[in-house]
């Protein structure tokens, strides 16, 4: 997973195809809520955006938080919405903030269970990586060997 | 192409068995060569695969047949033994793909008299770029050609003077064979060619790179399928080669400097670093390396600044730190050069002091001049612009434009140095979804990330999402001309020009007061550009090519009290936008009649030439 150069022709490409049917990572997680921009593209480098790009989202968005600030589209009977809210909010704290930490628990040992995968996986194809460049050096050395061994008459 | 005089020609093709690769040479060259005056001259090695009895068979081919290997440089003397006219070497491993080579080459090598030596591009079997001309950096003296192994972007497109060339395929004048003679027999193969670019240059000839004309070069086919030993040979020959010009090569630097910066990066001061480099050396100026920041001890990929590194440190020289102020302190020099500039209006204090301390300061335009100046800096100030290097940005370059639609093309950093946000939002309002156009972000998220520990650690790169959710908090409206976002894309450095010349106009949405290269190797480029009116962009800002996008100034946050930089509205934007749309003929042909200029008078040779004359005022003192 090494990062690497890519060419032009290969983004200009994947320019032209966004052009034609724009995409976006976000519209696959609030396609029902909230529809993405059709005019909005956005490209992610062909060897990130399967694992790197949503790990990203992952951990933008693993600590949930249950006290957001309240409001109300109403106009009439406005601060009178907002009051209740914040009524019924503090009578059930007792019973979903202990609900919310354990989620937030469970959302944080998941991310960093992913990034640790993530990273021993990278770890693992510079390992193998390595191994394939030694492996084709000691072939590369026992034919030279044997090539000198037949030129010399020996083989 | 028609000459208007046509000199008689012997193309010389070595062969030693490879009758396969040979026979595909031969075909081509006897099929694609239009050349009126030419002939075809195989000298075999003693070849054991039926070359000789093949070659034989050909008509219009001559053959000189060796009872032994002779090697290729005995081989090649052979065959410039046995012609009168100039000749051409070419290697049995080449395939001619352009009918006109041998006429470009023939009319490159008599455009001058003291032209001796012409080379050509050389692709190989998959279309990469893999030479344009031979470097020798010291002191590792150990060849190098450029550009390498790059996708042929029509970069080196120009004939332009280079040190050496490689034997594979060059065009010697009768003048230097008579001169200088054959190829040096003390070299069995390789260097020999390097050497014979040297002896010509010592004997009045230079050696040319003919960019009109590009073969294929199947590399090595010959040691490959002859089973030669490569290391050996090239060892042997690298000691020959030592021997006999380290010394002469050592003594064509007549000035020194040690740079300190950020190198091999992918920042402004690393990307002008490297270029900086290579044309200091060119120059005859002697650098060798600090560093400002790490890579101290890493192995550079490149070979020249690898070797620069590699050099002994002396604090005798004079020093240039090309970096941010704050770190300035790190000069140690017997003459120190702060070479700055900042984002702002002025320098803050803390900057000011630094370079104060140092004895001369460069910046790089005018306008960093003056803000050096207003903010108390006391020292010598002289102007070193940054520069473009016309073998990769010019006109010619590799395009991939969209068909039938107006693309603006915006380079930049998700951040509060550039005015992203007011771009998109000038640009959707600007341009309704019936309009042919569309905006190209290419858009890199911020280095300092602030979600979290996790996402830092990642050794993943191009993996953020940050760009995309600040976007979407934008809110724009849906029904609006296109916007692409090219996120955390690493394209490759030395394809840039080729980014912009896939599009009609470059936007340069820097609020900083130096916003780097893009705008001039655009320009470079015929590509027309648009950027905002501050700092050193309006120095190049001309109305027609360049065209500025008016704006305010504004407190720029995370600097020092007081210091402001550029704050574009959005109502300037869209009327940019809409004059360059509507213009965009008339700003094409005029950003190609600036090219040339900006490539000639702005190039990074012609920075280093105004460094080199400072360094040696310097030196005289």
């Amino acid at each position: 997973m090494q990062s690497k150069d890519i060419d032009v022709e290969q983004v200009m490409e994947e320019v032209n195809k966004a052009v034609a049917a724009p995409s976006t990572l976000l519209a696959d997680f609030w396609k029902d809520e909230r529809p993405a921009a059709p005019n909005l593209s956005f490209i992610y480098p062909p060897y990130s955006k399967s694992l790197a790009v949503n790990l990203d989202l992952v951990s933008r968005n693993w600590e949930i938080e249950s006290e957001f600030e309240l409001g109300t589209r109403r106009r009439a009977l406005g601060s009178l919405a907002v009051s209740v809210k914040k009524l019924t909010r503090s009578l059930t704290r007792w019973y979903v903030n202990p609900v919310v930490h354990q989620v937030r628990k469970f959302n944080m040992l998941v991310t960093r269970t992913l990034f640790d995968l993530a990273n021993n996986l990278e770890a693992l194809s510079e390992r193998v990586d390595a191994l394939e460049h030694e492996d084709a050096g000691r072939r590369l050395a026992e034919l030279e060997e044997r090539v000198s061994r037949l030129e010399n008459g020996k083989g | 192409m028609a000459l208007a005089y046509a000199r008689p020609v012997s193309v010389i093709v070595l062969t030693w068995n490879g009758l396969e690769v040979t026979k595909n040479c031969l075909r081509t060259l006897l099929d694609n060569t239009a050349h009126p005056d030419f002939e075809v001259l195989v000298v075999d090695n003693g070849s054991t695969d039926g070359t000789p009895d093949w070659v034989a068979s050909i008509d219009g081919v001559r053959l000189i047949a060796n009872d032994e290997n002779l090697g290729f440089v005995r081989g090649n003397n052979v065959g410039i033994e046995a012609s009168t006219g100039d000749v051409v070497l070419l290697n049995n491993d080449t395939e001619i793909v352009q009918g006109d080579w041998l006429e470009r080459m023939q009319e490159l090598a008599y455009s001058a008299d003291d032209i001796g030596l012409v080379g050509c591009r050389l692709v190989n079997a998959d279309g990469r770029l893999v030479h344009a001309g031979t470097y020798m950096p010291l002191p590792s003296f150990w060849g190098q050609e450029y550009p390498g192994d790059e996708a042929d972007i029509s970069q080196y497109a120009d004939d332009r003077p280079v040190e050496g060339v490689i034997a594979a395929c060059v065009y010697i004048k009768r003048a230097v064979i008579d001169k200088i003679g054959g190829l040096d027999t003390d070299y069995f193969s390789y260097f020999e060619d390097t050497d014979y670019c040297l002896k010509a240059a010592r004997a009045g000839f230079q050696t040319w790179c003919c960019g009109g004309v590009t073969v294929k070069h199947l590399e090595n086919a010959s040691t490959a399928g002859n089973r030669m030993d490569f290391s050996g040979t090239f060892r042997k020959s690298r000691d020959v080669f030592l021997s006999k010009w380290k010394t002469p090569l050592e003594e064509r630097y007549t000035s020194r400097l040690t740079w300190h910066s950020f190198i091999s990066g992918r920042g402004l001061y690393s990307r002008a670093s490297d270029k900086l480099l290579w044309s200091l050396d060119r120059a005859g100026v002697d650098v060798n390396l600090g560093f400002l920041e790490g890579a101290e001890r890493a192995e550079l990929d490149d070979f020249r600044i690898n070797d620069m590194k590699n050099r002994p440190a002396d604090r005798d020289r004079p020093q240039v730190l090309f970096g941010p102020a704050g770190m300035l302190s790190r000069a140690d020099g017997s003459y120190n050069i702060a070479y700055v500039f900042t984002p702002c209006d002025r320098f803050d204090e803390a900057a000011v002091k630094e370079i104060n301390a140092l004895d001369e300061v460069w910046v790089t335009s005018e306008f960093q001049k003056k803000a050096a100046l207003a903010s108390g800096v006391k020292r010598d100030i002289q102007v070193m612009p940054l520069g473009v290097d016309p073998d990769y940005f010019h006109p010619g370059i590799k395009s991939y434009q969209l068909s039938g639609r107006f693309a603006f093309l915006a380079n930049l950093e998700w951040g509060p140095g550039f005015a992203g946000p007011a771009l998109l939002e000038a640009f959707t309002d600007e341009f309704s979804a019936e309009e042919k156009v569309v905006l190209v972000m290419n858009v890199a998220s911020p280095v300092d990330d602030e979600a979290g520990a996790w996402a830092s650690e990642t050794a993943i790169s191009g993996g953020s999402a940050e760009v995309e959710e600040a976007v979407e908090a934008l809110s724009l409206p849906m029904d609006r001309a296109p916007v692409v976002f090219v996120v955390d894309h690493e394209i490759a450095p030395y394809q840039a020009g080729s980014l912009y010349r896939s599009a009609d106009c470059v936007v340069v949405p820097d609020r900083s007061a130096e916003p780097g290269t893009v705008a001039i190797e655009s320009l470079a480029c015929g590509v027309p550009v648009l950027a905002i009116d501050f700092g050193s962009s309006s120095g190049l800002i001309d109305g027609s090519a360049m065209k500025g996008i008016p704006c305010d100034l504004a407190p720029a946050p995370g600097a020092a009290a007081g210091l402001e930089w550029a704050d574009p509205s959005r109502e300037s934007l869209r009327k940019a936008l809409r004059e360059a749309f509507e213009g965009s003929e008339d700003a094409r042909a005029k950003a190609l009649d600036a090219s040339e200029g900006i490539r000639f008078q702005r190039s990074w040779d012609e920075v280093a030439r105004l460094m080199k004359e400072r360094l040696d005022a310097i030196a005289r003192r």
